[in-house]
């Protein structure tokens, strides 16, 4: 029995193709004449190009083009914010792999001998590995004049009088982890020149749009000759929202110059040691309180690793640096968020846009604070977190939403068994048992800063045999959105779902809809459906009420027929679509979305920063093997605001995919890494968690209390299903073990470490006044 | 293995020893979870095992077990007759699917560090025997370890089957990896004559994935003969200065102290009863 969702309860329509292998992804496609695209990349992450010989690789038979930066056929230049980074680098080399050379080629093999003969001398230089290190004054600088990027602030109230009237400071400096997205499909693009002179690129991609602009461009085309098609993508997680224009212009500059078509697709190893990652961070997070529990005041520094080149660093910087205060009123704030060079592993957007990194450290703040107090985590939130009482965010809004998150905190006490765990934890043996929690605040759809692209298209069109057409802007890359807009259209028209058909993403389709990112595809593209129903809905009402002679005031469109309320007049919808189609009047409508305005002050951090707000929750349960330092999950629970759940399915797997993955951020994914390179770039030694490692019991709960913004009162799911869930195993593990708990990920290694730090000094980090 | 021209598939023993001592530069197949990585380009003949039937039992005559050469993980993980720590062993090997065609012959000749079951069959005495078309030859796994096995066994030779004498005495293996199909950051076996009180008569201990090949570790096992459990008290000291194979997931510090616990397991697990 549904307990949830407004779905009808059909399959997914992409599961049949993705789990009998038949989906075609972007390696599936083999266009005649078409070329194997390769690149060399830099063995190591800082030094200076003395010479690149490509002679020999030209001579390989098969070898169509071999390029280096003198030979592109373009702007050597791809940076997405800033013009930090070259489409193939020159002269000076920033991170292992950086792009030295491209090839194309009528085999993978010849392509790879053309590989082996590239003659590369780079003299070394210095190189930046520690992002603390980033702003010392002899520390290499990495790119332009500066490693500073850019710096956001958050200045609200007076921190440094709160700091002079508080009872008990906290203070901690937390080193946070990055992580591999770890799609299992890698990053890849087919380009083609087309006979008329535009261009068709194949991608998998969560953001299109990005790539027809990357494109168009490097080929000087205007943007309409650059038909992107999103091909059935194998995982996103954030990383394939920009990088996926690197491989693009580079399928495009070799197709360029052979006049072929190439297909570029990325080795497991490259694609691990040149991609974007979850950025490691360094918080320093001071927090001031009073005795009785109130935070009066939170100072943070923090310091975002964003690699060799910005990327879109600056724009996970801005959502971490709001982000960071957490869900909770604090009348005083100073956050100060470096984004900085480093010749480390490239930076970029993952699941939760920076904001699980800031949360691990809120969080583990407010339980050491809980600790400090003699306080129940649960407590310290219920003083601190915003309430209808209590309803401002960091930014100095006034939240709406604010009643929810004390909801919240009950029902993540009540389900995860917080009291019966958390009093009587299990301990035997070399076992200890802990529970912990996390809770967020989730600014739903871009940033103020971003919000130029906070748009969405739907375009439908109704067929004669009313089935229909729907192409949105946003992308499927296995989280559930062709299911969604599925229902969300099926349900907005009235008709069974079974006659809907959701395209992917097609950028001759559909405007540009902005990226597909913090969790906007369900509110943006279902905004956007609303919008174009709300056109078309009318125009069949009207030609139904006349079939039937009654006014269409007085006629419904549900469960497919039309009717009046007393059931007097029926018609169906197919034969209404039928009957317009003869009328020949226009079946076809674009619906579309933009967010509301938001004022910011970027100086700051205070006014709107988003268009609404979710709150989550996790609890974690953990047993420590206080010997191997272990940690075992065994369970956890996850309460979400949702607003409205669109399909129960499709909510429970994000919830599944987001917890999962989570655990695997906090417990084993870690970068091991050697000036630069990462040593384990392969599933083989970068661990991610197997069915066998995943918890027997996640358990859930919804809080479905409307949006009035989102489409049939939904908010977003993707990004905060994993937000809290790294906070809420620090937390876990040090309840268990009673030790501070400041580093993720908390490999069976870091764990060992952290108890024999404890065992050795056990100086206490509360500063008591 | 670029230059393969050749690929025999024998269907009983004396085929496949005559195909080993005929055929030029041929490399055997088993399980090919290995053989698929290949890159000898010296290789021209692959001779596959997959149909020699009288290499893939289990049997328990003249007063011994014998794993046959193509025995999988799969095999012994699910027979109940035989020794926890083998089928503990076999169960840490990889993942089901890989399990499914791992075999006995493939884990003790292909000499890699994170091997799990000769860790096991080590620390059990096995004896591995090696045949040819002049005869059978048995080795001590323990001298099979001496050097990489493909040094051990000579090119004409095929190991047929392992065998263990007395197999049901106390012991018992364990696998420390992060993830339930990751490989050995540390495997440990350990198996006893008998205990009697706080003694140990025959302790073995042997360790893998810390060092290149499996080893026994002749001090641990001196010393609990001498001191019996208290003995494991005193293991720190006696692995300050012990040198592990370098592995960049994990410190020196840290695969140390995972053999000390591994240890302090086994031998109570090994005592009370197997499981660890």
């Amino acid at each position: 029995m549904k307990k949830y969702g407004i779905d009808q309860g059909l399959p997914r329509p992409d599961a049949h193709a993705k789990v009998t292998g038949k989906a075609r992804y972007v390696n599936d496609y083999h266009p005649p004449k078409m070329l194997i695209g390769g690149i060399v990349g830099s063995p190591v992450a800082s030094g200076r190009i003395k010479s690149i010989d490509v002679s020999e690789a030209r001579r390989v038979p098969g070898i169509h083009a071999v390029l280096t930066a003198d030979d592109l056929p373009g702007p050597n230049s791809m940076g997405i914010i800033y013009d930090d980074q070259p489409v193939l680098v020159k002269d000076r080399v920033r991170m292992v792999g950086d792009r030295l050379v491209l090839i194309a080629g009528e085999t993978r093999e010849a392509v790879e001998e053309a590989k082996r003969r590239v003659k590369v001398d780079i003299e070394p230089l210095p190189g930046l590995y520690d992002v603390t290190r980033a702003l010392d004054p002899d520390a290499p600088v990495v790119n332009g004049d500066s490693n500073l990027i850019r710096e956001f602030k958050v200045i609200h109230g007076d921190v440094e009088s709160a700091a002079h009237d508080a009872e008990i400071t906290i203070s901690g400096e937390y080193h946070i982890g990055g992580q591999e997205h770890a799609y299992l499909e890698p990053q890849g693009t087919l380009a083609f020149p087309e006979a008329d002179g535009s261009w068709t690129v194949y991608v998998t991609a969560q953001c299109p749009f990005y790539v027809r602009a990357a494109v168009a461009r490097f080929l000087k085309l205007p943007i309409s000759m650059v038909h992107v098609v999103q091909t059935v993508t194998g995982g996103g997680f954030g990383g394939k929202e920009d990088y996926p224009n690197e491989p693009a212009v580079c399928a495009a500059a070799l197709a360029k110059v052979t006049g072929r078509p190439v297909k570029l697709i990325y080795a497991r190893d490259y694609d691990m040691q040149v991609t974007t990652k979850r950025h490691p961070m360094v918080i320093r997070h001071t927090l001031h309180a009073r005795r009785d529990g109130k935070v009066v005041g939170v100072d943070l520094e923090i310091l975002v690793d964003a690699g060799a080149y910005a990327g879109l660093s600056t724009v996970v910087a801005e959502r971490a640096n709001i982000s960071s205060v957490g869900p909770y009123e604090i009348p005083n704030i100073r956050v100060s968020t470096k984004v900085l060079y480093t010749n480390n592993l490239f930076g970029g957007p993952y699941r939760g846009f920076g904001a699980p990194q800031v949360a691990a450290a809120h969080e583990s703040q407010m339980d050491r604070l809980a600790s400090a107090l003699g306080m129940d985590p649960f407590e310290v939130r219920r003083i601190n977190g915003v309430s209808r009482e209590h309803p401002m965010f960091a930014s100095g809004e006034n939240l709406p939403q604010a009643h929810i998150y004390p909801e919240l905190l009950d029902r993540l006490e009540e389900l995860s068994g917080w009291k019966q765990y958390r009093n009587q934890p299990a301990s035997s043996g070399r076992y200890r048992e802990g529970i912990g929690i996390g809770t967020i605040i989730y600014g739903v759809n871009l940033h103020s800063g971003g919000q130029r692209l906070d748009r969405s298209a739907a375009y439908i069109i109704v067929q004669q045999d009313g089935s229909v057409n729907v192409a949105v802007g946003v992308t499927e890359m296995g989280q559930g959105a062709l299911a969604a807009m599925r229902t969300m259209a099926a349900r907005a028209l009235g008709i069974s779902e079974d006659l809907i058909y959701v395209t992917q993403v097609d950028t001759n389709q559909v405007p540009d809809s902005g990226p597909t990112v913090a969790s906007r595809a369900t509110v943006s593209g279902g905004r956007a459906i609303l919008d174009a129903v709300s056109k078309l809905r009318p125009r069949f009402l009207e030609v139904a009420a006349d079939m039937l002679g009654v006014s269409p005031g007085a006629l419904d469109l549900r469960d497919g027929v039309f009717s009046t309320s007393d059931g007097s007049a029926l018609v169906s919808w197919p034969e209404v679509t039928a009957e317009y189609y003869v009328r020949r009047l226009n079946p076809a409508v674009v619906g579309w979305f933009r967010s509301p305005d938001r004022e910011y002050d970027h100086d700051t951090g205070q006014g709107r920063a988003y268009m609404f707000y979710a709150f989550a929750g996790h609890a974690v349960r953990v047993r420590v093997d206080t010997e191997t330092g272990k940690v075992d999950v065994l369970d956890v629970t996850a309460v979400h605001d949702v607003g409205r759940v669109i399909s129960e399915v499709g909510i429970e797997g994000q919830v599944h995919g987001g917890v999962i993955q989570g655990l695997g951020w906090a417990l084993l994914e870690e970068f091991r890494m050697k000036e630069g390179r990462m040593l384990n770039a392969g599933f083989t030694d970068y661990l991610i968690p197997t069915a066998m490692d995943a918890p027997a019991d996640i358990k859930m709960y919804f809080i479905e209390d409307p949006e009035p913004q989102g489409p049939f009162g939904a908010k977003g799911i993707g990004e905060p299903s994993f937000i809290s869930v790294g906070a809420a195993v620090m937390n876990a593990v040090y309840h268990a073990l009673g030790t501070e708990v400041d580093i993720l990920p908390l490999t069976p290694e870091n764990v060992w470490r952290l108890m024999n730090r404890s065992a050795g000094n056990n100086a206490a980090r509360e500063d008591e006044k | 293995m670029k230059n393969v021209e050749k690929f025999i598939r024998p269907t009983n023993i004396s085929e496949l020893l005559e195909a080993r001592a005929k055929e030029e530069n041929n490399i055997l197949l088993a399980g090919g979870t290995s053989l698929i990585f290949s890159k000898d380009a010296s290789v021209r003949t692959i001779i596959d095992m997959s149909e020699v039937n009288e290499l893939k039992n289990i049997e328990f005559s003249d007063g011994k077990l014998k794993l046959g050469a193509m025995v999988t993980m799969t095999q012994l993980r699910h027979r109940s007759d035989l020794p926890v720590a083998i089928r503990n062993a076999a169960l840490s090997v990889a993942s089901t699917p890989i399990r499914n065609v791992v075999t006995v012959g493939g884990e003790v000749m292909r000499g890699v560090y994170w091997n799990d079951l000769p860790v096991a069959l080590m620390a059990l005495d096995a004896v591995a025997v090696f045949a040819s078309t002049t005869g059978e030859r048995a080795m001590p796994l323990e001298e099979v370890f001496s050097l990489h096995p493909t040094k051990t066994i000579r090119p004409d030779e095929v190991l047929t089957r392992v065998e263990l004498t007395d197999y049901m005495r106390p012991a018992a293996f364990h696998k420390f990896s992060k993830t339930a199909t990751d490989y050995a950051i540390a495997s440990i076996a350990f198996s006893a004559r008998s205990f009697e009180g706080s003694t140990v008569r025959e302790p073995k201990v042997v360790v893998g994935a810390v060092t290149p090949l499996p080893r026994r570790l002749n001090d641990v096992e001196r010393l609990l003969s001498e001191k019996g459990e208290s003995a494991l008290e005193e293991l720190e000291t006696l692995f300050s200065g012990f040198k592990t194979r370098p592995d960049f997931r994990v410190s020196a510090e840290y695969q140390r102290n995972l053999m000390i616990v591994g240890i302090r397991r086994l031998f109570r697990a090994a005592r009370d009863g197997g499981e660890e």
